[in-house]
Parts: structure tokens; sequence; C-alpha cells
């Protein structure tokens, strides 16, 4: 979405704990450690920001609205529900009790698409599993 | 009350982007080219046994908090800094800080958004 919005906007893309080229602590994956590091954003000087949030990151996205209500300007979500306690993410936590990690590359792939507008297309790197 | 720490940082051109050891190395990205995406922050962790100075804000660049700059907060704020630049400049972090990684882009002085994945 980044390359698509004007200029105008100061926009920043987060790499939550344990994803991207964020670390991976063994400990606090919870929605509200993540949250908490959401609002470590202060540090590069944010007064106020619109929260953009997909699926499990509009369910941080309210809880920084709950603990900075000050600091968020507004709330978007886009695949969020009222509960992260729903038939689709209960049968997800089923289907992802029994994998270890590394996570089968195809498992993660099915699972990005499925939340997804349009396809996603192959990767020109595969390998046969990536971490969770 | 969260806790309050953090340090920014940029990693420097044709250098690792992580200062702690074995820490995920930056991955080669095909970002447009208005994308910032060498950022990072310490993090809090639950994990204990650190003797860095928790609060920081801002090294270089990122150091501007309007209006406090002259305040005892900040600089209690540029001396955890500059402890913990000594950390980052020694080639090893604060214990048990985690990294987390941003990219930014857009006017600075714009409305900012800020996105969280899913």
């Amino acid at each position: 979405m980044l390359p698509l919005l004007p200029t105008a906007y100061h926009a920043y893309a987060i790499d939550l704990r344990g994803f991207g080229d964020s670390e991976r602590p063994a400990d606090s994956y919870t929605i509200d450690q993540f949250a908490t590091d959401v609002v470590a954003m202060d540090a590069v000087g944010i007064a106020r920001a619109t929260l953009i949030g997909h699926s499990m990151g509009t369910f941080i996205a309210r809880r920084v609205a709950q603990i900075r209500p000050k600091r968020v300007a507004r709330l978007a979500f886009i695949g969020s529900s009222i509960t992260a306690l729903n038939d689709v993410t209960l049968e997800v936590q089923e289907g992802m009790r029994p994998l270890a990690d590394p996570l089968p590359l195809e498992f993660v792939r099915e699972f990005q698409a499925s939340a997804l507008h349009i396809p996603v297309r192959e990767s020109s790197s595969r390998g046969s599993s990536t971490r969770a | 009350m969260p806790p309050e720490p953090y340090l920014v940082l940029s990693a420097p051109q044709g250098a690792s982007a992580s200062p702690v050891a074995g820490a995920v190395e930056p991955r080669v990205t095909r970002l447009p080219e208005k994308l910032r995406s060498n950022c990072y922050l310490w993090l809090e962790s639950k994990q204990i046994g650190h003797d860095c100075a928790a609060v920081v804000a801002g090294l270089d660049r990122n150091f501007r908090l309007p209006g406090d700059i002259r305040s005892i907060a900040a600089i209690r704020m540029r001396r955890a800094a500059k402890h913990q630049r000594e950390h980052c400049e020694s080639g090893v972090g604060p214990p048990n800080r985690p990294l987390l990684h941003y990219a930014e882009q857009g006017d600075p002085g714009g409305e900012a958004l800020l996105f969280i994945h899913g």
C-alpha cells in the first residue's frame, strides 16, 4: 500500500516482534506487548497518528487506542472482526496446533493468501519452510 | 503503565543494520526508493537482567521531541541515548532489548499513518 500513498503523508510500517526484520525474542507475543511495541514509535516523534491495522493488527490498534487514546487520530481496520475469538480464528488455531516450528511454507502461503483480496504471486525464492 | 524505552537507530550504509549479536540480518528488499527501511527501535522486553537505561528517545535525525528539548526528561533521555550509542558502536546491543524494524516514507511534517500488519 505504501507506494500508492501520497507523499504528503508520513507513513510508517512496522515489523512487529517476531516478524520481518524485527527481532524474535522468546517472550511476550501478546496483544498487550505488541501494542506497547507500537507505542514505542513515540520515540520517532509522532505526536498523533492514524493507525491502520490489518487482521491481528486491528486488535493491536484497538489496544493502542485504549492505552494511548490521545495519540491516536483515527483507526482504520482491514479484515477485522468484533472479537478475536470467532469461528475463523478458532479454526485456524485448531489447524495450527499440531504444526511445529518451522512452519511449512505451503501453509504460510495458503494462510496469507486467504487474507488477501488479490491473488498472491508465486515467490521467486521458494524454500521448504519458514519460521513462525 | 507501559515501559518507555527506546532508542531510534538508523543502520549505517553498507553495514549490518542490527548491532545486536545474533540478530536477524536485514533482508535485501525491493522497496520503492521513497521508502526508507533501515530504521530500528530498541524495545523493552519482559526478559529481565539488562542494565541499560530504560528511557531513550531518538538519536541523530530522529531526535525531535518538540518543545521539551530543554526539559529534564529530555536531558535524561539524551544521556541514556549516549549510553546506548556506546553499546551500538561496540557492536553489542543492550542485553535483552529486542529491535523493532520499521520503514517510513513521505513528508516528516505530514499526517502520520502507522500501519500494523496482521
